[in-house]
């Protein structure tokens, strides 16, 4: 067990809509050990950006607030009583974040390397000059070709691929003792989608980087993630060590989650077979049912999970589930064992 | 860059032309016969031969056009027939003026409006940012006339009478010091009526631009608000920017009628109001062309200066 580098303890965050407010992030803990790869998995609007955005307290506010009784711990501070100023010293530097498109995501009227060299110039208090000399380096080290010209070039004139290594040097420049990667690969297709993977896992094993990687791709997952959580509306639904997630999951979500992969050998040989998915919506954030938010989706809910909220508590080990009535080893829906 | 700038030179002939061509139609094809409208109804035969003849409408239509033409290329644009001068002299004598009472007008609020768009786009829905917008609201609802009015009156009028020292009512000097006490107080007319519609106009611009995943891109990574605002968002909206500031300028210079006739201001709006008054059919139809000219050079400036700040739009 290495030491813990960030601990979020009762994180919620809310949006003062309109009709109301909407909790994205409803009490979602957990903690994050150097070195490892901490996997987020739910599907859209589940939280998971929300969350990572307000580790950062990137949370725009208004509409978003962060509830003051959240802890976020990072490094031994607590992030909710630093001061903004303190704040912009911390993103970038101590935490660095890679988005899901990197097109939008780099500003497009100024070249990689001078974005590059802003956040050098601002964090590590370089001269111009050196910045300039270190942003190439960065770009050479993320296997840019010809990083010196590519350092002129703006975001448009690169590929997504090229891109999205311009970003993680980005990323990469203050060597950051947490990187948040939001989707990483999702805008990209799949040959350089492995090779992004791939650069991220080489440069956090130099650098012992924890990795904080979300995703609503299984693939992804099973590739990079030591440990995930699983986020079903806002909560932490399922926390287990990447084995034990793929193995035997505990929350009735998580499995229908991997029963919806599309399984390539099954369909060999010209047998095609319907694909599984989890029947139901999501629930409106607005009217969230008064017991598990899941109750209505699952095939296992009777009627106390439709009454009482189920809680996330320890299985084993390194294993939480907020299930009342959690999965033996290799039960699965009706429906997932037919297909 | 040198070859985009002669390029986009180049472009500006054929619009010239079509230009050139439109206003020949207007003034010599569809608009009424100019002889009768200066001469009026009681005008003798051998009297509107003769102004024909001097104003060169008894040629035909092509050669009328080509004669405008060249009065053109040579800037000898011929006579006023009421102000008994040559027109290029009562166009170059009134450009002073009427920059003098909006440039640095359009400078001064062009600079407080965005700065302000981009104060109230950082802080959206933060009391500060309604407070702006009120008082953006609030004085575009004010009559550009009536903020004349007020003005003249209650800074330069009631001063006056009770013996302070204040601007002078109307009137106008040349040079570059005489001319200071008099164009302080259109300009300061022109910059309140112009600062709300700017402030909104930019605010709208930069709040779309904040909402991009780069600024979210740059907070991440430690920027402060003035790295936000000034480097990052200023530079991806000058285009908007350049097109407004750049492409208004013919229009405050040569469009200034009501300011330049409320403070009797010899500018170009002044000139050309007094022209259309006594019907006075040359300066009429060549200022219009000079407007017509200003307005294709400013959009060609304004394009190149887009190209200069924004990569994306292509020079090849």
């Amino acid at each position: 067990m290495g030491k813990t580098v960030l601990e979020v303890q009762n994180l919620v965050t809310e949006f003062h809509v309109e009709h109301g407010v909407a909790r994205a992030v409803d009490g979602v803990s957990f903690h994050l050990e150097e070195g490892e790869t901490l996997g987020l998995v739910g599907e859209s609007g589940s939280g998971k950006s929300v969350t990572s955005l307000s580790l950062m307290r990137l949370v725009p506010s208004p509409p978003g607030r962060i509830l003051p009784s959240s802890r976020i711990v990072l490094g031994g501070r607590d992030v909710m009583k630093l001061s903004e100023r303190e704040m912009q010293a911390v993103r970038g530097s101590e935490v660095a974040m890679v988005f899901q498109d990197p097109m939008t995501a780099l500003n497009p009227v100024y070249t990689v390397g001078n974005q590059l060299a802003e956040v050098l110039l601002r964090h590590e208090g370089l001269s111009r000059e050196k910045a300039r000399a270190r942003a190439v380096e960065l770009l050479e080290h993320v296997g840019i070709p010809a990083p010196a010209k590519r350092a002129d070039s703006y975001p448009h004139q690169l590929s997504g691929g090229m891109r999205q290594r311009a970003m993680i040097a980005m990323a990469l420049s203050c060597s950051p003792r947490i990187l948040i990667a939001d989707e990483p690969t999702t805008a990209l297709d799949v040959t350089i989608q492995a090779q992004i993977l791939e650069l991220i896992k080489k440069l956090q094993r130099e650098t012992g980087m924890a990795v904080i990687m979300i995703t609503h791709d299984l693939g992804v997952v099973a590739e990079t993630c030591d440990r995930v959580n699983v986020m079903y509306c806002g909560r932490i639904v399922e926390e287990a060590p990447i084995r034990d997630l793929f193995a035997a999951p505990k929350h009735p979500y998580t499995r229908g989650l991997i029963d919806s992969i599309p399984d390539l050998e099954a369909s060999r040989g010209g047998v095609r077979k319907p694909l599984f998915a989890i029947p139901g919506m999501v629930p409106d954030i607005h009217h969230l049912p008064a017991g598990c938010r899941f109750a209505e989706r699952c095939f296992k809910a009777a009627d106390a999970c439709r009454s009482s909220d189920p809680v996330l508590s320890d299985l084993a080990p390194g294993r939480r589930a907020a299930c009342l009535t959690p999965l033996a080893a290799g039960e699965r829906a009706p429906a997932a064992a037919e297909a | 860059m040198l070859t985009y700038i002669l390029r986009r030179t180049a472009a500006m002939v054929p619009t010239l032309l079509g230009v050139s061509i439109l206003v020949f139609c207007i003034f010599n094809v569809i608009g009424d016969d100019p002889v009768y409208l200066y001469l009026g109804k009681n005008a003798t035969p051998a009297e509107v031969a003769s102004l024909r003849r001097e104003l060169g409408l008894d040629k035909p239509l092509p050669v009328q056009y080509l004669e405008g033409m060249k009065q053109l290329l040579t800037f000898d644009l011929g006579f006023s027939m009421s102000a008994k001068e040559p027109i290029s002299r009562m166009f170059l004598e009134g450009i002073g003026p009427s920059v003098a009472i909006t440039l640095p007008a359009l400078a001064l609020y062009s600079g407080i409006s965005i700065v302000l768009g981009l104060v109230c786009a950082y802080w959206r829905g933060t009391l500060l940012d309604k407070l702006i917008v009120a008082g953006a609201t609030v004085g575009m609802a004010i009559s550009y006339v009536a903020v004349m009015i007020f003005a003249q009156y209650f800074l330069a009028f009631v001063p006056n009478q009770h013996g302070l020292a204040s601007f002078p009512i109307t009137g106008y000097e040349r040079g570059f010091f005489a001319c200071l006490p008099y164009i302080l107080l259109p300009n300061l007319i022109s910059c309140f009526v112009a600062l709300g519609y700017d402030t909104r106009f930019f605010r709208a611009v930069a709040v779309e631009e904040m909402n991009r995943e780069y600024i979210r891109t740059a907070k991440a990574y430690g920027a402060g608000t003035r790295t936000i605002l000034f480097k990052h968002v200023l530079k991806n909206i000058a285009i908007p920017i350049i097109s407004r500031v750049v492409v208004v300028i013919p229009f405050m210079i040569a469009g200034s009628f009501l300011l330049e006739s409320f403070f009797v201001i010899p500018g170009l709006g002044y000139k050309l109001l007094h022209a259309i008054e006594s019907a006075d059919y040359p300066v009429i139809k060549t200022f219009t062309m000079l407007i017509a000219l200003l307005v294709v050079v400013a959009n060609t400036v304004a394009d190149v200066l887009s190209s200069l700040v924004d990569p994306r739009i292509k020079l090849s």
